[in-house]
């Protein structure tokens, strides 16, 4: 298996030849217009057209036009394969077109096209609710732990000491801030919130999904009673938190702003796919894509 | 809308007593009607009667013993007749000469009024209301403000039960997707809605959320502080100019056991601002801001002995502190002063040690201290982190611009900049993101540097302000507070401390 940053080749052909084959598998509300955003994240910031504007290593599109009263206009991508392509190469069909804020166009660059090192969707969403989803990711975990075990009295306060100190720069995958075991706990954390969504919170429809270095959980009932807002949110993060303790990221449960990692998307700086998953005994080290060499 | 009115009605009358802030003059007006009809035999008012009353309600108000009890049981036994007395006693304190020139937020006796009236009104509500008005109540209390998605369509409490797997007592019923912060109670000191404190107390079950009852009373008192001034504004506009001189001129027991206290110089009783512990917490913060470094500082702890010392060395500039200073004869009085006064957010006290240490702070939370010698230092706040990232994606709204440009404003070091170096150093942070024009942020810089308020520049947002929830982690989350952990000048604060006694305790 394979833990290290996909190179720009592997990155493309992923998207151009692994993806294409789990775009079936996506779960239902990501469509090519129901999220209200794509994003982007590349490796190396790309210049845009307006010469007085930073280069940018962040995008996000939006998938349809809106008029000045925020009703729709026209779609940006009419199907998904139109999100494929800006996926594979996001300058060349950056939906923002001739806009100056669109990416440069590579061809009169000598920089290369840009690939992404991550993609994401809004949570927000045109046709639902806005998607309540959970972030436990393993970095987290691993700190916790190298706080716990690492005695107070070493001098050297910094998370990269701590980590280093409690052996967790060193174990398996070496030079990440978390050790397996750190993953395999966000991800049985992550089954112990979809049972307690179902069983606290009357959820019918959840997801648990690999990210890569933790889980997200989702709940995707859309009945009134689970509308929860940012609001209720806010609520569930404390509980999960303090009553259930469960190391939670509560910024990002409660943000209806934020992206979230798409599912089969590759998380190229450890060369894994993003997936549904449905067991706590799910193994990381499977979700290498095929085009990695080892 | 029901055609039933508070006058005739008993139900509508607790509803309205109970909730004013929910409905409008003419409901509250029928509310004292009902109060005065009592007041009417066989078609005849009966004037002294109820001047009796308002003198008896007015005058036992200044018990404590007695507003303590009409916690438990009601001092007067009807909502109508509560109102009128209520306000009247509060409208003859305002009319005695003595507070002519007064806010009436400095006199204490008001304060004495309102308690008795929420105290009684409270009994009332659990004696006589019935759960329907309780649960109608925990509607407004819990009722989260609108949000993106507008307000919560449903009923917020959907009732009030028995939950033998949480624990004995009541439990008011929320469904999750009518929650908001409002509904975790905290135990130990913690107060519901705040992020510090104990243990969350509140349950789930059944994707609804189960709150001690028990928060219910106390977020009811804080809600009835309002609702009273909202009563007193309202009997204030409905009086007549002969109704009141009848009262004044009638009315006799409330100013004579005032002119009594300011005889025998209880001003404590009479005067809000009397506070001793606040008064010395004042002086010791300024005595210690005027202290060498090497002596005691503000923020960090020290020994009664050593507290007294920066007492001893302070100059006072005005009457009152010579009087507190005065007053603080010994390192053990001044100990025994704060251990009084130790819940008071600027006191704590450490008892760890041999002997027990003080920290005098600003007030608000405990938070750790950033050191700003940049714009970019904000950045280390985690809400300023989050707008970072957020104006990488989006321009600002304009009171994120407005917030960025007011903190940086307050910073001591750019105090006696001109605006063109303010400017010039905000334009550089500005620059970073990706809608930054330059002359668009230099105009809108500007322009919020133009903004005052009564030639008064206005505060930084704190963290409780609405607008900065948006990138808040939540202060539990949080180690900083904007205003504990930058080092705005005392300037600022002195600000605060005029403000803030204003709107919340408004009468």
């Amino acid at each position: 298996m394979t833990w290290r940053q996909a190179t720009r080749e592997e990155i493309y052909d992923y998207y151009a030849e692994e993806f294409p084959t789990y775009v079936d598998d996506l779960p239902q509300f990501i469509t090519a217009d129901g999220p209200k955003q794509y994003a982007i994240a590349f490796r190396e910031p790309h210049p845009v057209r307006n010469d007085g504007v930073p280069d940018r290593d962040f995008i996000r599109r939006d998938t349809w036009q809106t008029d000045a009263s925020g009703e729709r206009t026209t779609s940006e991508f009419s199907d998904f394969e139109d999100v494929l392509e800006f996926i594979r190469h996001p300058a060349r069909n950056d939906p923002l077109g001739r806009s100056k804020y669109a990416l440069a166009d590579p061809d009169l660059l000598e920089k290369p096209s840009p690939r992404p090192d991550a993609v994401y969707y809004a949570l927000d969403h045109w046709k639902r609710p806005w998607v309540l989803l959970v972030d436990i990711d393993a970095k987290e975990i691993a700190r916790e732990r190298a706080t716990t075990q690492v005695s107070e009295d070493i001098d050297d306060q910094d998370d990269d000491a701590q980590l280093d100190a409690a052996g967790i720069l060193d174990a398996p995958p070496a030079g990440y801030p978390y050790a397996f075991e750190d993953i395999d706990r966000a991800i049985e954390y992550g089954f112990e919130v979809r049972d307690i969504f179902e069983a606290d919170f009357d959820a019918e429809e959840t997801m648990v999904v690999y990210s890569g270095q933790g889980v997200h959980v989702y709940l995707l009932d859309t009945d009134p009673a689970h509308r929860y807002d940012e609001q209720s949110r806010e609520v569930l993060n404390d509980l999960l938190l303090e009553t259930y303790d469960i190391p939670i990221d509560p910024v990002v449960t409660a943000d209806r702003r934020r992206v979230a990692r798409l599912p089969y998307s590759l998380h190229a700086d450890v060369c894994s796919i993003v997936q549904p998953i449905e067991s706590p005994h799910f193994d990381v080290r499977s979700a290498t894509p095929e085009v990695i060499d080892e | 809308m029901s055609r039933d009115t508070p006058v005739d009605d008993e139900e509508t009358a607790y509803r309205v007593a109970a909730l004013p802030l929910e409905y409008g003059r003419t409901r509250i007006n029928q509310l004292f009607t009902r109060g005065y009809n009592r007041y009417i035999v066989d078609g005849e008012d009966q004037p002294d009667d109820l001047l009796n009353d308002i003198e008896r309600f007015g005058t036992a108000a200044f018990k404590e013993q007695v507003r303590d009890d009409a916690a438990e049981e009601p001092f007067v036994d009807e909502p109508g007749t509560l109102a009128v007395l209520a306000t009247l006693s509060a409208i003859c304190v305002k009319e005695h000469p003595k507070f002519e020139q007064s806010r009436p937020r400095n006199i204490q006796v008001l304060y004495d009024i309102r308690e008795l009236y929420v105290n009684n009104l409270a009994s009332l509500i659990r004696t006589d209301g019935g759960s329907s008005l309780q649960q109608d109540i925990a509607d407004v209390l819990y009722s989260k403000d609108p949000g993106e998605d507008g307000p919560h369509p449903g009923q917020v409490c959907t009732g009030i039960k028995e939950m033998p797997e949480f624990g004995e007592g009541l439990y008011l019923e929320i469904p999750m997707a009518a929650a908001s912060r409002k509904c975790l109670v905290r135990g130990g000191d913690g107060q519901s809605g705040t992020t510090d404190g104990g243990e969350i107390l509140t349950r789930v079950k059944d994707n609804h959320l189960y709150v001690p009852v028990g928060d219910f009373d106390s977020k009811y008192r804080e809600y009835a502080e309002r609702a009273f001034q909202k009563l007193l504004h309202v009997q204030e506009a409905g009086l007549s100019e002969d109704q009141l001189t009848w009262l004044t001129t009638n009315e006799s027991a409330i100013t004579e056991r005032i002119d009594r206290f300011l005889e025998t110089g209880q001003h404590e009783r009479v005067w809000r601002n009397w506070d001793r512990g606040e008064r010395t917490i004042r002086v010791l913060q300024r005595a210690l801001s005027d202290a060498p470094d090497d002596v005691a500082q503000r923020g960090e702890f020290h020994s009664a002995k050593e507290l007294y010392r920066a007492v001893e060395a302070y100059e006072p500039e005005d009457s009152w502190e010579t009087s507190v200073a005065d007053g603080i004869s010994s390192p053990s009085s001044l100990a025994k002063t704060l251990a009084d006064h130790q819940s008071h957010s600027a006191v704590t006290i450490d008892r760890d040690g041999r002997v027990n240490t003080y920290r005098i702070g600003r007030g608000g939370h405990g938070a750790e201290q950033i050191e700003v010698t940049e714009i970019e230092d904000l950045f280390e706040l985690p809400c300023m982190a989050n707008m970072e990232d957020r104006l990488h994606e989006k321009k600002p709204v304009r009171k994120d611009l407005y917030n960025f440009a007011r903190m940086v404003m307050w910073l001591p070091q750019y105090r006696n900049s001109s605006l063109d170096e303010i400017v010039a150093d905000l334009k550089d942070v500005f620059s970073r993101w990706p809608w930054y024009d330059d002359q668009e942020t230099e105009y809108q810089i500007r322009y919020e540097f133009s903004n005052t308020i009564d030639g008064d520049t206005p505060l930084p947002m704190n963290c409780d302000n609405d607008d900065l929830q948006r990138y808040c982690i939540g202060q539990d989350q949080c180690p900083y507070s904007i205003w504990g952990s930058l080092p705005f000048p005392d300037e600022m604060y002195e600000q605060v401390d005029d403000q803030s006694a204003g709107p919340s305790e408004r009468f």
